[in-house]
């Protein structure tokens, strides 16, 4: 029982991350109609910033939280300017184009953190009031651990928030929906996309500082984050933040399962089910279908 | 009055046109170059032999997949397999091209259900799955991969000195281009256009959509996989880096810089890419940035590819005027004289 609790609690703690990320990527694919290689660079940046700020040493919670907002802040406007100077530009030409685009900015962005802060990898220290275990049920858990879920739950609340009452909110879905229409009915779509890649960036950002305790700090994370944010949004279905949070979810509990009970097969479950995913429901869970010709 | 060559097939015309040329750039570069700077020339000729195969799904098709490597990494992994057995250079670029051609009709009936976006994703996901299965296998040698691999000789001579490997490697990417570029030519190069274009007309029209679909995957992987026994070869391992997806991103970017609309346009875009990778990694402290925004630049700027230099010079210089009489309006067209 202990155990599957600890498989539970660990599960969703990495799901938390991964929804947050998602959601962003979820939300620029409602708006870019093609996916962002980019942002995983975002979330790299997330973890560069944090350990930056902070020196890589342990701090108060308060502290912590502090540095993570300004981390997730200074992404957001990271993400606001390259839409303004790269991707409004990219957006022009056809999908596949503004996808390799976004590939190319990846490199640069990896690029330009081998530059900033050399190759070998940072750490960051985990945060001082969080960094033991605590006892739940009987089991033991991180307590880091129930931050991040907690953490999860307070972004997730956020973004619904958002999305559903505000009237950005209404606006991100009716240009996701349909741009021509939102704009024939007065919706500024010009002003809404740098607010999505904003909104993006800020996901991103906090999710990046957030994992920066749990991994080593190098350019790789924005690889491994965008591949593993794909899997989360195809599978979620393309442009769905519900989707996003039950298959982060979907993904988080059967990894964490996975790493205790087989885990050599942990990381190719993940590809498994997607493929699984793209070839008899390529919608995804809560995404629209897509029309097929041949 | 027609040109005296005119009549000769045309077919013939080219490939004596690409072998001489590539004959003269061997020439020019085996004289001119170092053993190191001829090192990166054969990479060029191997890397234009992947592109020159991404680019029939990617230029002619008009579909990105991001899964390339895994039939590249197939290539050299088959190469290494068969490393402690005497086999002619020949044929063992022929079985990496079996094998990967094997692999990829699998993968192509599997990912082909998809269209645009979740193809490209599909394939990409299809080739981190091979990779994760090389990656953690022992038997393939886990990260390290496997080694070392010989170069044999063929034709009578070793092809362990950089010099006669390149001749090689040229050999082959002359045949792999005039085998393509007769496909390029043909009905098949035409039907693959009329789907990039309009897949919905094309199947209207009566293409068989999915067969081709399947055949333009298939060459995609066959061309990808020589390249792959080839670069084995080359380094004298096979490593999971061979199957990683940086190398399928860079491939199709190899393509759109050189230009994906033109048959030559990717090996152009793998020589510049090739290079500039080489001369950066030597003199700057983050070559990914300097590539990243080259990259960018030419999305932006130039989408048709480094090709279309050529057409913005011709543009610029040599327009003549045509002959007399050579454009002629028909009666209809012209324009009513006015009667006052």
């Amino acid at each position: 029982m202990d155990r599957v609790l600890e498989a539970l609690v660990s599960g969703l703690a990495q799901a938390a991350p991964l929804f947050l990320g998602a959601s962003g990527l979820t939300l620029i694919f409602g708006v870019m109609r093609t996916f962002d290689f980019a942002y995983g660079a975002l979330f790299m940046f997330g973890a560069y910033g944090l350990a930056t700020i902070l020196s890589g040493d342990a701090v108060s919670l308060p502290t912590f939280v502090l540095a993570v907002l300004a981390t997730g802040v200074a992404v957001s406007l990271l993400a606001g300017a390259a839409e303004v100077t790269v991707y409004r530009r990219l957006l022009r030409h056809d999908h596949i184009i503004t996808l390799l685009g976004s590939y190319a900015l990846l490199l640069v962005f990896t690029g330009s953190a081998t530059l900033i802060w050399g190759p070998e990898a940072k750490s960051q220290s985990q945060t001082k009031d969080l960094a033991g275990a605590v006892s739940v049920f009987g089991a033991r858990v991180a307590s880091y651990d129930l931050g991040l879920i907690g953490l999860g739950l307070v972004v997730g609340l956020g973004l619904w928030l958002v999305i559903r009452k505000t009237r950005l909110g209404l606006e991100m879905r009716a240009v996701a929906h349909d741009r021509t229409t939102a704009v024939a009915l007065g919706v500024r779509a010009g002003r809404v996309t740098p607010m999505v890649f904003v909104l993006g960036g800020l996901l991103a950002g906090i999710a990046g500082a957030v994992s920066a305790p749990l991994y080593a700090i190098n350019i790789d994370l924005a690889g491994s984050f965008i591949l593993q944010g794909f899997i989360v949004v195809i599978i979620g279905g393309l442009g769905s933040v519900q989707g996003a949070l039950v298959a982060s979810l979907l993904l988080g509990v059967v990894n964490g399962a996975l790493v205790v009970y087989a885990p050599s097969v942990s990381s190719f479950s993940l590809y498994l089910v997607t493929a699984a995913v793209l070839v008899l429901r390529p919608q995804g869970l809560f995404g629209a279908p897509e029309k097929s010709i041949a | 009055m027609t040109a005296p060559w005119s009549k000769t097939p045309r077919w013939l015309l080219q490939v004596v046109q690409t072998w001489g040329v590539l004959l003269v750039v061997g020439l020019v570069v085996t004289s001119t170059s170092s053993t190191n700077s001829l090192y990166t020339w054969t990479s060029c000729a191997i890397y234009a032999i992947f592109a020159l195969g991404a680019n029939v799904l990617f230029g002619w098709g008009g579909s990105a997949s991001f899964g390339q490597a895994a039939y590249f990494g197939t290539g050299a992994y088959t190469v290494a397999l068969l490393r402690h057995h005497t086999v002619s250079p020949l044929l063992l670029v022929l079985t990496g091209t079996v094998a990967a051609l094997a692999i990829a009709v699998v993968f192509g009936v599997l990912t082909l259900r998809a269209t645009g976006l979740r193809f490209a994703i599909l394939t990409l996901v299809a080739a981190q799955l091979l990779y994760l299965l090389v990656f953690r296998s022992t038997k393939l040698g886990s990260e390290t991969g496997l080694y070392p691999v010989l170069r044999g000789t063929a034709f009578g001579t070793s092809l362990e000195p950089q010099k006669h490997f390149f001749w090689f490697v040229l050999a082959v990417l002359a045949l792999v281009a005039l085998v393509l570029l007769r496909i390029y030519q043909s009905s098949f190069g035409a039907a693959l256009a009329a789907v990039r274009d309009d897949a919905a007309r094309a199947a209207a029209l009566g293409l068989p959509v999915r067969k081709l679909g399947l055949l333009a995957f298939t060459l995609a992987g066959a061309a990808a996989g020589a390249a792959g026994s080839l670069f084995a070869a080359q380094q004298g391992s096979a490593s999971p880096s061979m199957l990683a997806f940086t190398l399928s991103g860079t491939v199709v970017l190899m393509c759109l810089l050189g230009g994906r609309h033109s048959f030559w346009g990717p090996v152009l875009g793998a020589t510049v890419f090739t290079w500039s990778q080489r001369l950066l990694t030597v003199h700057a402290k983050a070559p990914d940035l300097w590539l990243g925004l080259l990259l960018l630049a030419i999305v932006l700027l130039m989408p048709e590819g480094l090709v279309q230099l050529r057409q913005l010079v011709r543009g610029r210089i040599g327009r003549r005027p045509p002959p007399p009489g050579a454009v002629a309006t028909p009666e209809a067209l012209r324009p009513a004289e006015v009667h006052p």
